[in-house]
């Protein structure tokens, strides 16, 4: 920047001398602005050089290729991260559904228990059903038309049964002592009341049926039979449930559930 | 000499001071320092040849960078921000050729 020809030429028609001191000043302020322009190039050139080698803005300046690379990289990283969240949501659907699934063994065990327990008479029961009423002022009624009764209502689909108040339960027997019928070691008198809980019509059907219990009974002289159907009846439990010593279950494979 | 002192003490300073660019300027430092390069080769070319003006080149310097930034800046508001600093370079690299190429000329007259 020392005396130059242009300078001095593209200054003289413009400033012609006319004020030496202030075109001076002048001229020094731009030089000096030159400079820091100039300055201010190479320190922008550095910092792009070195934000170019720097980590964080890598993806600015990949090339392509490298980029594809990188991408490829991230959509397969993306797919693993989709399928572990779908593994996941197999996993909470499984067990969702292995929950309900116990739910559901849990609810057919207790219905079973119920079943059970009807079964076996440790509960009263309650429901629809049939009362036969038996009157038998001479006392012929025997023990054989009693269990022959029973097994009438029992075919018939009876799911509870008490003769005079006395559950009849898988055990249950009737047996004569003394001319006094005994069911299950208590004595039972007439009139005999016997209530069967089940279907009220098919019941009563099966006890009617010609030449089925009921005429038989009623066969004998001064007996009779009345079939009576009800919506609500009670059945009590068993007075003592009876023990079972001699016998185990067998553990299965192919228990039914 | 002195601006090229002056730019020496630029990166030097740069060097030493390490500076982290904000991520917001990143992607116009470059269209930036290329516009810069432009404006110095342009003055070198009219220092050569005698038409150098102070004042020109300041507001070469100046517009050429604003506006280069200002162009990609609207490229990418625009959606084509990469393309439009690829032009902008691409014509800034033509200039500074053309430029380089009468720097030649005045220096080996051929």
């Amino acid at each position: 920047m020392t005396a130059s020809p242009e300078r001095a030429r593209t200054a003289t028609p413009a400033g012609a001398g006319a004020q030496p001191s202030t075109g001076a000043g002048q001229r020094l302020l731009l030089r000096v602005a030159v400079a820091l322009a100039c300055g201010l190039l190479g320190f922008m050139l550095v910092a792009q050089v070195r934000a170019t080698e720097g980590f964080g803005d890598r993806l600015e300046v990949e090339r392509e290729e490298d980029l594809a690379q990188i991408l490829s990289e991230l959509s397969t990283r993306s797919e693993t991260l989709q399928a572990e969240i779908t593994n996941l949501q197999l996993t909470l659907v499984e067990f969702e559904s292995s929950a309900e699934r116990e739910d559901l063994a849990r609810r057919s065990l207790e219905r079973r228990y119920d079943e059970l327990r009807i079964l076996t008479g440790t509960v009263p029961v309650e429901g629809p059903g049939v009362i036969l009423a038996i009157e038998d002022p001479n006392r012929l009624v025997t023990q054989d038309l009693l269990v022959d009764t029973v097994q009438e209502l029992r075919d018939a689909g009876a799911e509870a049964i008490a003769v005079n108040e006395v559950r009849l339960i898988a055990s249950s027997a009737f047996a004569t002592r003394n001319d006094r019928l005994v069911v299950d070691r208590q004595p039972i008198d007439p009139p005999y009341r016997i209530v069967a809980i089940g279907g009220s019509e098919t019941l009563a059907t099966a006890l009617q049926i010609r030449g089925g219990a009921r005429d038989s009974l009623e066969l004998l002289t001064g007996v009779e039979a009345q079939v009576q159907p009800s919506a609500d009846l009670r059945i009590p439990a068993v007075a003592e449930p009876p023990a079972y010593v001699f016998g185990t279950p067998v553990q299965s494979a192919s228990e039914p559930p | 000499m002195i601006p090229l002192i002056a730019l020496l003490v630029g990166a030097i300073l740069g060097l030493l001071l390490q500076p982290t660019v904000p991520p917001f300027l990143l992607p116009y430092l470059p269209v930036a320092v290329v516009a810069a390069l432009d404006a110095i080769f342009g003055a070198v070319r009219a220092r050569l040849e005698g038409t150098f003006s102070e004042r020109v080149f300041l507001i070469s310097f100046m517009t050429n960078v604003v506006l280069a930034v200002f162009l990609v800046y609207l490229g990418d508001q625009l959606g084509v921000g990469s393309e439009l600093s690829t032009a902008v370079v691409v014509v800034l690299g033509v200039r500074i050729f053309s430029n380089l190429s009468a720097v030649r000329r005045v220096i080996f007259r051929a």
